[in-house]
């Protein structure tokens, strides 16, 4: 049990407080990025809800194939990451490690995925300002101004996780989870699973507004 | 918190379960519903949702207190966004009452006026 | 500045986050949440309230920040944006940001109307629920600051009717402070000067915040003095004098020195007059039509700006004179003992200032809070 004392921080007097209060306040945290998040979900319900048919379609132009993948990715990297808590919590080091890499590997597919989609966009100009692609109604380029901003946030929040993930593999390798303490893997991990949940709301805003005509 | 409720097949359970709305939710927005497209994929992204929620992040195992964190954070969102769209969706309804008409007024191309 | 401020917002994002946390899992044993002194339930409705609104005033700056870099119209009308989509995001961080601001004040005169009254807080779980409900309800009222902006009429009759009910927790409040007084023993020490203060000052700030509330007269005032007066009188009446009742009875706490008490009770009774010379007649010129945010003002509305200069040299004294012997009482003041106003409450049961574990042993907390009696006619030790 030499372990798990040293895994508790001096200001709490047991771990299940500590894990009580890493997750409360892991939570708390994910509640200001809903809201973080919302001011920009909300501009884009107002903006839609006066201009409709300019968003649908200026959705038009995303590109499904890159959206659906990339929904899909993200979706298997939330079943990685669920796998990897669930390995140590079965005091699987090496299991806990595999799943890691699995996840950032499929967070960085996403990013490759989304910077070709990326491109393609900016080949078709749709970045709105003077140089924006003609024959779009004019509101279509707020409803681009929407796009670059929310899955730039989104694509950011990503490369973050990137980082706290590979934080959390370097950790393990060094030993210092186990089945009694792995806080931060479950913190890490509530993390990446908000991630996941933006974009579960981002693909069918931004991709299918319109797609039966 | 008996987070391991759920086994490693349960776990990849519920991801075929997303994936199958992620299909579901891209074939009915290949159909014309009208008004209802934007409502059924707002549904199944909030089943989705409420899958990661519940499963993914053992809120289903967690305790109450965990609970109200979660739905403080949505409810506050929806706070935002309901009595906003109270003003945007309500201009023009009082009769004999001018209400901005900026909802359908031009959106200009933008030129910089630097 | 853009950036300035969303750096800042993260700071008090986490402080928030920090006091939600703590407060629901690291309480001493024994201290259950109807045992938790009142100044704490403040701090954590105002925690409440600093982590889901904060977020959005950051997501506002950064969509103006893209606005300006971009050069795409999210905002800016002359670029074809929304200014009222602006104003909606602002506010909805805004305006539950003065609670913010204002909470903790509440929270101090609580502690202060006690410990001076020498009597339990009359009604501790109304106290307790209304900042709760101060710090949820505050959220459903931005709308009132844009009642001229080219809101629908519907949304503002709405957000003005919200209004209205905002203001019963803070009534509850008084209510409840007032009724602590009844049949105490008032001791008229400085913290307890400034917690009298603040009960007056806060109930005019508060009722006027009523007038604004209501569609019609709010209109009228909308950009005048009036406004100016009311939120000076909760911010400055209210929470500047409520931080120096704080400061002036957890001094010796927190210094281990005593400060002059007589010059302290002439500071507040100078703070008392000049910020009411300062800010009544800013009632009167607003009500009058004065706008604020102008550079000049029209010649009939001299006298009161003439008031209201005066007033606000006297109260430029009344602040000067605690940060001139506050200071003198760092060297020179008399030690001060563990628990000079024999307060209730964990922080009184250590020595002053604290040593930096705070207490030898963890503290066991068996009694209710504020067990005080005015009978008991303890000597407070003054400087």
């Amino acid at each position: 049990m030499a372990e798990a004392r040293s895994a508790l921080a001096e200001q709490f007097e047991e771990l299940p407080q500590q894990r009580e209060a890493s997750i409360l306040g892991m939570w708390t945290f994910l509640a200001t990025e809903v809201l973080f998040f919302g001011g920009m979900f909300l501009s884009y319900i107002t903006y839609r809800s006066s201009y409709p048919n300019a968003f649908a379609e200026a959705s038009k132009h995303t590109i499904v194939l890159f959206g659906t993948l990339n929904t899909a990715v993200l979706l298997t990297s939330s079943l990685t990451m669920v796998l990897a808590v669930h390995a140590i919590q079965e005091n699987n080091v090496k299991g806990l490690i595999r799943y890691l890499l699995c996840t950032i590997a499929l967070a960085a597919a996403f990013l490759v995925i989304k910077g070709i989609e990326y491109h393609r966009d900016l080949d078709e100009q749709l970045w709105p300002g003077g140089n924006f692609k003609p024959g779009l109604p004019p509101q279509a380029q707020i409803f681009w101004f929407l796009y670059w901003a929310m899955t730039g946030l989104h694509a950011l929040h990503v490369t973050i996780g990137i980082g706290v993930l590979s934080c959390l593999a370097v950790l393990a390798k060094l030993g210092r989870f186990s089945g009694v303490y792995y806080n931060p893997v479950d913190v890490g991990a509530l993390y990446w699973h908000f991630v996941d949940i933006v974009w579960i709301f981002l693909y069918p805003l931004l991709y299918l507004i319109n797609r039966s005509s | 918190m008996s987070s391991k409720a759920i086994s490693r097949k349960g776990y990849v359970g519920i991801w075929a379960a997303l994936l199958v709305l992620l299909v579901l939710t891209w074939g009915l927005a290949q159909v014309n519903l009208g008004p209802f497209n934007a409502v059924v994929a707002l549904s199944i992204a909030v089943a989705k949702m409420l899958l990661v929620v519940l499963y993914f992040m053992h809120v289903r195992y967690s305790s109450r207190l965990t609970w109200v964190f979660v739905a403080a954070g949505f409810i506050w969102f929806l706070i935002m966004v309901d009595l906003t769209l109270s003003d945007y969706l309500s201009r023009g309804a009082v009769p004999g009452v001018q209400d901005a008409s900026w909802k359908h007024g031009a959106w200009p191309a933008p030129t910089r006026e630097r | 500045m853009a950036t300035g401020i969303f750096i800042t917002g993260f700071g008090t994002i986490l402080t928030g986050l920090n006091f939600i946390v703590t407060v629901h899992t690291m309480r001493a044993p024994g201290l259950t949440w109807f045992r938790l002194p009142l100044f704490i339930w403040s701090l954590y409705s105002t925690s409440v309230i600093m982590v889901l609104a904060t977020p959005v005033l950051a997501m506002t700056l950064a969509l103006m920040a893209l606005e300006r870099i971009w050069g795409v119209g999210v905002f800016d009308p002359k670029l074809g944006g929304d200014p009222v989509l602006f104003q909606h995001l602002f506010w909805f961080y805004s305006h539950p940001a003065v609670y913010i601001m204002i909470l903790p004040g509440m929270g101090v005169v609580s502690e202060l109307v006690t410990c001076f009254s020498r009597k339990p807080v009359f009604g501790y779980h109304f106290v307790a629920g209304a900042s709760v409900a101060i710090a949820i309800l505050g959220f459903l009222v931005w709308g009132h600051h844009m009642f001229v902006s080219s809101q629908s009429i519907y949304a503002s009759l709405l957000f003005s009717f919200l209004s209205y009910l905002v203001a019963v927790p803070s009534a509850i409040k008084v209510f409840n402070w007032t009724m602590t007084m009844y049949r105490g023993s008032i001791s008229l020490a400085t913290p307890m000067l400034y917690a009298l203060g603040f009960i007056g000052l806060f109930t005019i700030g508060g009722l006027t915040g009523l007038f604004l509330a209501a569609l019609g007269l709010d209109v009228h005032v909308t950009d005048t003095y009036f406004v100016v007066a009311h939120f000076h009188y909760i911010m400055v009446g209210g929470m500047v004098t409520a931080f120096m009742g704080g400061l002036h009875y957890w001094w010796p706490k927190m210094t281990g020195r005593l400060y002059p008490e007589k010059l302290g009770q002439l500071a507040a009774l100078i703070m008392y007059i000049g910020f009411n010379l300062t800010f009544f007649p800013q009632f009167v010129v607003g009500y009058l039509g004065m706008p604020r945010r102008y550079h000049a003002y029209a010649p009939e509305f001299q006298i009161y700006n003439v008031l209201s200069t005066a007033g606000a040299s006297i109260l430029g004294v009344a602040y000067l004179l605690p940060l001139v012997y506050l200071i003198w009482s760092l060297k020179h003041g008399k030690l001060a003992p563990a628990n000079p106003w024999h307060a209730t409450g964990l922080e009184w049961q250590t020595p002053s200032p604290p040593p930096k574990h705070n207490f030898e042993h963890l503290p066991v907390v068996e009694e209710e809070p504020y067990q005080y009696s005015p009978e008991a006619g303890e000597e407070m030790i003054h400087g």
